[in-house]
């Protein structure tokens, strides 16, 4: 009886201290979250992923196509956001520059591993096997969805930057290490075969 | 005017058009149907991504970043150390030349740096007026001024491929995003 109170009250405090920490970590502006993770506090960090990683992985999905890989993605996408987290101005939003990051492992995660077609089959089975998700996807965005992976990746990854994160051309560029005559091309033929696509689906 | 192509269309639709370019085409969209249903049909590419609806993560991916994270060195830190190595670095070759340039170049060519072009290096410096500090005056091999020359360029070579960790660390930015 008595091991059990001398062993569970410091680790009861640990866990309020722990709570509290946390709490403190919630309230904070991603500014300030990044500026402390670069003070080396790595929990303010984990705050930071606990709050965007649905953002990300949206991202992810709609470059990748398919619902593993993009999990994957996001993972591999926070690290590597974390080991450039010095190059991040602080006085612009956190969710842009993280989309860049994210687009961009995308886009070579689909160049590298996997063939379009293979895509389309696995985001199919997925959508088909998965009840939760299926009802989220009302009937429009399953055919915008569709048209999407019509699209090859580069084309892709431009309309998420362009349509999704509202960038600019210039910032897409930056984002994609393109230049902005092909920012433009693909997304203008992007547009154009997705116009054609959802045409042909009404 | 005539009517647009496709590109002025999607500039517009972007909002990239010039105040006088953007003018004319308002004015020709005023008056022409099918330009008009072209643009209407881009609009509703565009708006068909306004509607879309964000998933719910499947699961929580924090523990495993972080798991990972914690593994890893503080943002910046290696870029800080990469510059302050850097910087020991040039300061290391900058002595080096200074101490050893006006000597090599006596001992090869015969030739006495002006005391107007290097008079502190040549001549002032203590390391050089001190005979006694080690390394002051040393003997050199007899090497030709092409064997010279290729002893630099591979100690400079090797130097290139010894900081290449630290060239990628200050390209941190680039490497991330792409």
């Amino acid at each position: 009886m008595r091991e059990t109170f001398t062993f569970a009250a410091p680790r009861l405090a640990w866990r309020a201290s722990l709570a509290r920490r946390m709490d403190a970590l919630n309230k904070l502006a991603d500014a300030e979250l990044v500026a402390r993770t670069l003070q080396g506090n790595r929990d303010a960090y984990g705050e930071l992923v606990r709050r965007h990683q649905t953002f990300a992985y949206n991202v992810a999905l709609r470059v990748v196509g398919n619902r593993a890989d993009a999990l994957d993605v996001t993972q591999d996408a926070f690290v590597r956001a974390y080991d450039a987290l010095a190059s991040f101005d602080a006085t612009r939003p956190f969710a842009p520059w993280l989309s860049a990051v994210v687009t961009n492992l995308a886009l070579n995660f689909v160049q590298r591993k996997r063939p379009a077609l293979e895509l389309q089959e696995d985001l199919r089975a997925a959508s088909h096997s998965d009840p939760a998700h299926r009802a989220l996807e009302n009937e429009q965005q399953a055919r915008v969805r569709a048209a999407l992976r019509e699209l090859p990746p580069h084309w892709r990854a431009v309309v998420e930057l362009r349509h999704f994160q509202d960038m600019s051309y210039d910032e897409i560029a930056d984002a994609l290490d393109l230049s902005i005559s092909d920012v433009k091309s693909h997304l203008f033929r992007a547009r154009q075969k997705l116009k054609q696509l959802l045409e042909v689906s009404e | 005017m005539p009517h647009p192509d496709f590109v002025t269309l999607n500039l517009y639709l972007d909002d990239a058009l010039d105040a006088p370019a953007r003018a004319r085409l308002d004015a020709h969209l005023a008056q022409c149907d099918a330009c008009r249903a072209e643009l209407d049909a881009l609009q509703n590419v565009a708006g068909a991504f306004a509607a879309w609806r964000s998933e719910p993560i499947p699961r929580d991916v924090s523990a495993p970043v972080m798991a990972r994270v914690r593994q890893r060195p503080v943002p910046g830190s290696r870029a800080r150390w990469g510059v302050a190595a850097l910087g020991a670095q040039v300061a290391l070759i900058i002595l080096l030349v200074a101490w050893a340039l006006p000597q090599l170049l006596r001992a090869l060519t015969g030739v006495n740096l002006p005391l107007a072009v290097l008079p502190a290096w040549n001549w002032k410096l203590p390391m050089f007026s001190l005979p006694a500090l080690p390394g002051a005056s040393f003997p050199l091999p007899a090497l030709s001024l092409w064997m010279w020359g290729a002893l630099l360029a591979g100690a400079v070579i090797l130097w290139f491929i010894g900081n290449r960790l630290i060239w990628r660390t200050l390209a941190n930015k680039r490497e991330a995003l792409q």
